[in-house]
């Protein structure tokens, strides 16, 4: 009954961690992270796959761990027989880690089902040991269990993780993400080095169980060493308060770890390995007596929960992060908006309006006084043809691009709003600048030269057709007026003030002729004076509703046709892998995720199996 | 003054000049580093006193390699420095042997609170035992760094174990050039079998850190044996006599393995590799430029207007090169010529003629022909609206690359422009007529004074008009032209000295028919010239003119940016090249036993 209850619990946290698994991976790398990197993770995947593969008999894997010159090697010699280079000629020795497994597992695929992390490979020279390859290689050679053993036990040596061949320093890191058993090895100079201190914290996180062993010393010596360890790092370590998923503190688990230590000798054998505490078990019914189901169950939940940890520390960064990109998003989107309404705002087509206006009116004058002005329009024509020919002679046959107009000016203010709002951001964002920033200058670059080469969009005629609407019912609220208008500019063009006001209907201003005189600033200003002339007419025709309603009309058509633009074509560009990852991030099941890490801490075998 | 501080004054004023270069980029952490080492090293060599002051020899390595216990052997008191079999660290403050005679010498130089003093027979020579450099216990490593900066030379002290250790080697690394070395691995007496190839694997390391050592500065021994041959050897070395004139040299090695020190390679690459960033921004900023500057001349009438002015100017040289009676009807048609360009070019500019434009056109020919100035401004205004966006955008990214790059922005550095050589120019006037196109656009990035741009422009039309006539009017030319009017004045002058001189004088409308004559006999001249004109004065291929612009102002910001940090590199270069230079000829002085090792070589990686 206990039994099957506890077979059930096993099974749901099984299912658990496989469900944390897999949208884990989803969740972080959709998010531009990388979840072998965060702590635990590779060990939990690994000994979640290597149990759910496991056969009939458990095969539980030890690994020897420690400074270059422990004696790693030629204890993993004594113990199992296989020949590995050991010895201080050379230092560091071991160059690759070596698994002896037991006769049965005689089978790289087997191996590689057990490591999943790494590619198995059959030893069979000594000299393998010495070649520095990648990190994945596990040479194995089988070793014979003479005795009848009761468990399958995988030995694995080790390099080294404190000398210069830093390369070696990742190869034991990674093996220690599988193994289930640690045997840490140190020399008497080396237990206080900064370095091996901080690496036996991390054997005391990941292991499920751990003997520690002292080699080159004599007994007293180790009795010291040892109770000057513990005290120190009770002292000095945070670290070692942490805790484990069997409730114990780090501290906890190492004193209660069996101590070995081993005399110096000419010619080290396994006799010489002493418990400290004499009631500790002997080194090598230690090995023999592990209860290996209990073990893999019990490293597979370190894993899981140190998994859990960060991944719950992910899932917090990436929520507070979320927070800050929709507000960064909200406030850029604002600046967009401010801009595009400024452009809009300042480039009110007024000459167009005036056209329009003239056009109406004249569409509407009674048909007498048609007649009347009939004759003034001559002139006017006469004119127009005049200069048609003069450019004609002059072999201009088209208007040409005109220095400034209206459009130009709406492209070069465009073109301000995106480096100024570039800028803006740059200053304001300092994380997303920098050289390689989402905001760098080479990024600015090449979504403003994207953003210039797509047109700007014509302005729709919804405006005009309002205009339109309007002007009839003033026409009809003031005949006389509209009357005047139709015949004014006609009157007017003959006595050449009108040129003024054509010049700017037609053609938005042969201005640009003086204007460029004035420089760019006196364009605008140029522009800006002709305008007012416009709108002083406008006025002395009782227009100025009409004409605040076309600019209001005006306004917010061109804000919402600006923004658009702007934000597709220019912001979009810019921002997108920023977008794309905040969009990520609010597709993301992060709710969903943080539930199930949550199931799989509550479900922590710790004392329950 | 001696023959080292002539040495020394030199690298100085080079050490100098290399801080000043650093101190323009503030931002990067490399050049911070750099100008605080040059500085230290700088301080460090006005500290030191070498008459006076003991030679600090100091012990540098891990916890438990025996330090401590070789200190004891060496001075031969078993109890001077704690040693332990068992707990580690042991030694928690440095020991300092000294004689008695030399305690108040070193006081000057030290804080001797730093370090537990015991007396010694030693002469001129301090040992320090130093805490470990490896162990949990960081106050130990701060404590013996301390001592490390203050020693001469460093003994770095191992045991067969730890030999290979990552940090041990990071530390020897850190101080290699900075200090003189020997190295010392103990307990040899437990390693009777394998002594010899751990001695080989021990030198290999060595190796790798960057030295070359030989039997004279590496020793392995055992404490337990001080009576041992290498041991007796290691005591001889560290402890003997040394001459006084090599003692004087030794703060000038120590100056110079504190430069080598602050030239770290990596920092040099590390300005070279900015330098080449900055570079290929510069040339792809300017590839933008030019198309920008082919486009605008494109579409406009620019290369018209910029030829008009081309010819006038070849006109206006014309008088002079031609000279003798062929100047005068050029010079007659100059001064009515001004005008005319003024309009011509102003048509071409404004393409079609409204009221106001011409109106505009004729205004400003006036005004040019009252200012005597050709209407340059015109061609800057034609380059259009477009050109100015882009090239303001070049501006724009030139400040945001430097921005990214945390390069402070130049203020006013024309100097810094001026010193560079510009190549030289092919073809005729090209370079003089992209420098003028340049000066347009000059107009656009800096608002400069417009009288400025306009001379710019000016001179180089003028420089380019220059050599066009130079090339078309030689000596034959003027002969050419010149000789019919020559023979018809000589005629005439011949008849009217005659006429004088026999009194027969001729009829008055003979001067009429001279006058006419003379005139006449211009014209063939005047025909040939401005042929030759009309001819020679087209402008050559854009792309070519356009590539010819050279240091164009809208990259200005970037060029000087990258200026500095070539010239950052290549001080850089300069120094290291001379430290090490020096470092080595002073080695023949130097390098014995006496003064042990010095880094060869950089580490292997
Ligand atoms: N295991 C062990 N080795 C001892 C002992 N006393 C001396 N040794 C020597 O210590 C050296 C240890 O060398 P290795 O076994 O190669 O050490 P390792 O930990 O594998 O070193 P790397 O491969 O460099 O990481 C050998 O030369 C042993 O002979 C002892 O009590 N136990
Ligand atoms: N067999 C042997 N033992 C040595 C030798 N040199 C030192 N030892 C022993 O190594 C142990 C450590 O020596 P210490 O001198 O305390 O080491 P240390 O480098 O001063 O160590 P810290 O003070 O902790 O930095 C002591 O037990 C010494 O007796 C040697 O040449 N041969
Ligand atoms: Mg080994
Ligand atoms: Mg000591």
């Amino acid at each position: 009954m206990q039994e099957n209850q506890q077979q059930s619990t096993l099974e749901l946290f099984c299912q658990n961690v496989q469900e944390l698994l897999i949208t884990g991976q989803k969740l972080v790398s959709s998010l531009g992270g990388e979840p072998d990197l965060l702590p635990g993770w590779k060990a939990l995947k690994a000994r979640y796959s290597a149990f759910q593969m496991r056969g009939v008999d458990p095969v539980l894997i030890a690994t020897l761990y420690g400074p270059s010159g422990a004696g790693k090697s030629t204890l993993f010699k004594l113990l199992t027989g296989v020949d590995v280079p050991a010895g201080g000629a050379v230092r560091p020795c071991s160059m690759a880690c070596a698994a002896a497994v037991p006769e049965v597992l005689d089978d790289p695929q087997k191996l590689s089902a057990l490591f999943p992390d790494h590619i198995a490979e059959k030893m069979v020279s000594q000299s393998q040991i010495r070649q520095t390859d990648g990190p994945d290689r596990l040479l194995f050679a089988t070793y014979a269990s003479g005795k009848k053993q009761p468990i399958q036990l995988v030995l694995v040596d080790v390099p080294d993780f404190n000398t210069v061949e830093k390369t070696n320093w990742d190869k034991a890191e990674k093996m220690l993400e599988r193994v289930e058993v640690v045997i840490f090895m140190v020399y008497d100079n080396a237990y206080s080095d900064e370095k091996v201190i901080r690496e036996l914290a991390r054997c005391c996180k990941k292991s499920a169980s751990m003997a520690y062993m002292l080699t080159m010393t004599t007994a007293e010596a180790a009795r010291q060493i040892w109770v000057d360890l513990v005290q120190k790092v009770s002292g000095k370590f945070a670290e070692f308060h942490e805790q484990r998923s069997d409730g114990k503190t780090l501290l906890q688990f190492l004193s209660a770890s069996p101590v070995y230590y081993s005399p110096r000798a000419e010619r080290p054998s396994l006799e010489n390995v002493f418990p400290l505490d004499e009631k500790s078990p002997d080194f090598q019914s230690l090995l023999h007596g592990f209860e290996a189901e209990k073990l893999i169950i019990s490293g597979m939940s370190e894993a899981a929960l140190q998994t859990v940890a960060s991944c719950n520390r992910f899932t917090e960064d990436a929520e507070s992060g979320l927070a800050g990109m929709r507000e960064r998003d909200r406030a850029m989107r604002a600046d967009l908006l401010n801009h595009a309404k400024a452009v809009a705002f300042h480039e009110f087509p007024a000459g167009r309006l005036v056209q329009i206006v003239l056009e109406e009116a004249r569409r509407r004058r009674p048909w007498y006084l048609r007649i009347i002005t009939s004759g003034f329009e001559i002139p006017g024509v006469v004119f127009k043809k005049g200069q048609k020919l003069i450019d004609w002679l002059r072999g201009k046959n088209d208007d040409g691009p005109s220095l400034v107009n209206r459009d130009d000016l709406e492209r070069k203010r465009l073109h301000d709003a995106i480096e100024h709002m570039g800028n803006q951001w740059r200053g304001n964002y300092p994380d997303m600048s920098g050289a390689d920033g989402i905001l760098s200058s080479v990024n600015c670059e090449n979504a403003r030269n994207s953003f210039t080469k797509v047109k700007i969009p014509v302005a729709g005629l919804d405006w005009e057709t309002e205009v339109r609407k309007d002007l009839i019912k003033w026409s009809e609220e003031n005949k006389w007026k509209c009357a005047m208008l139709a015949t004014v500019p006609e009157l007017a063009m003959t006595g050449g003030i009108a040129l003024l006001m054509v010049d700017l209907c037609t053609t938005g201003g042969s201005f640009s002729v003086l204007l460029t005189n004035l420089g760019i600033a006196g364009t605008v200003g140029g522009v800006g004076a002709a305008v007012g002339v416009g709108i002083k007419f406008l006025e002395d025709y009782h227009l100025n509703t009409v004409a605040e309603n076309a600019q209001n009309k005006w306004k917010n058509q061109r804000t919402d046709e600006l923004l658009k633009h702007l934000d597709e074509k220019w912001a979009a560009v810019l921002l997108q892998s920023w977008r794309l990852k905040l969009k990520n991030l609010i597709d993301a099941p992060i709710p969903k995720f943080k539930q199930i890490c949550q199931r799989v801490q509550k479900l922590l075998p710790e004392g329950k199996v | 003054m001696n023959a080292s501080s002539m040495f020394v004054s030199a690298i100085r004023d080079r050490a100098q000049k290399l801080a000043q270069s650093c101190a323009l980029f503030p931002l990067w952490a490399d050049s911070f580093k750099l100008d605080v080492r040059l500085r230290r090293a700088l301080e460090k060599l006005d500290a030191e006193n070498p008459d006076v002051k003991p030679l600090i020899i100091a012990f540098l390595g891990g916890t438990g390699v025996g330090k401590s216990h070789l200190f004891n052997a060496l001075l031969g008191q078993p109890n001077a420095s704690q040693v332990s079999p068992a707990i580690r660290p042991c030694t928690s403050k440095p020991k300092m042997a000294l004689s008695r005679h030399d305690k108040p010498l070193l006081q000057s130089y030290m804080d001797l609170g730093l370090v537990d003093v015991i007396d010694a027979q030693l002469d001129g020579v301090v040992l320090v035992d130093c805490p470990d450099i490896d162990s949990i216990d960081q106050a130990n490593r701060e404590k013996t760094r301390q001592i490390l900066g203050l020693a001469d030379i460093v003994v770095f002290v191992t045991d067969p174990a730890k030999r290979a250790n990552f940090v041990i080697h990071s530390e020897v690394k850190d101080w290699s050039e900075r200090k003189r070395w020997y190295f010392v691995m103990t307990k040899l007496d437990q390693h009777q079998n394998d002594g010899i190839a751990i001695r080989g694997d021990f030198v290999k390391r060595i190796n790798e850190l960057g030295f070359e050592v030989d039997a004279k500065t590496s020793f392995f021994v055992s404490c337990l044996e001080p009576g041992g041959v290498e041991f007796l050897e290691l005591r001889q070395t560290l402890l003997g006599a040394r001459s006084r004139e090599q003692r004087a040299l030794l703060p000038l090695d120590s100056f110079l393995g504190h430069m080598q020190h602050a030239l770290e390679p990596a920092l040099g690459d590390y300005f070279k590799s900015q330098a080449e960033q900055l570079k290929s921004t510069e040339v792809r900023l300017e590839a933008r430029l030019q198309e920008a500057y082919l486009n605008a001349l494109a579409q406009s009438d620019c290369a018209e207007a910029l030829k008009t002015l081309l010819r006038e100017q070849v006109w206006q040289q014309s008088p002079e090169r031609v000279g003798f009676l062929m100047s005068l009807p050029l010079w007659l048609r100059n001064r009515l010529a001004s005008l005319g360009v003024s309009w011509s070019i102003g048509q071409i500019l404004t393409g079609k003629a409204s009221l106001l434009g011409v109106a505009g056109i004729g205004l400003s020919s006036v005004m040019s022909l009252l200012r005597g100035q050709l209407p340059y401004k015109k061609v800057a205004g034609a380059l259009g609206v477009e050109f100015r966006t882009k090239v303001e955008s070049i501006v724009a990214d030139s400040k945001r690359t430097l921005e990214d790059m945390k390069i402070p922005f130049a203020e006013d550095t024309p100097k810094e422009l001026a010193e560079e050589h510009r190549p030289d120019s092919k073809g005729w006037g090209l370079v003089g007529l992209g420098a003028a196109l340049e000066a347009v656009a000059r107009q656009v990035t800096r608002r400069q004074p417009e009288d400025e741009i306009l001379e710019q422009l000016r001179g180089d039309i003028e420089r380019l008009g220059q050599k066009i006539a130079l090339a078309e009017f030689g000596f034959t030319v003027s002969i050419m032209t010149n000789l019919l009017p020559t023979v018809a004045v000589g005629d005439i002058l011949y008849r009217t000295f005659m006429s004088w001189y026999s009194h027969d004088y001729l009829p008055w409308n003979f001067y009429g028919m001279a006058a006419m004559v003379f005139l006449g006999s211009l014209i063939p001249g005047y025909l040939v010239i401005s042929r030759k004109i009309w001819r020679s004065s087209t402008l050559p291929d854009m792309r070519e003119l356009v590539a010819q612009v050279n240091e164009p102002g809208a990259t200005e910001l970037i060029r000087i940016a990258r200026k500095r940090v070539e010239n950052l590199a290549h001080e850089f270069d300069l120094l290291q090249r001379q430290v090490a230079e020096t470092r080595n000829t002073l080695a023949s002085e130097l390098d014995n036993p006496s003064f042990g090792e010095r880094i060869r070589h950089s580490p292997k990686k």
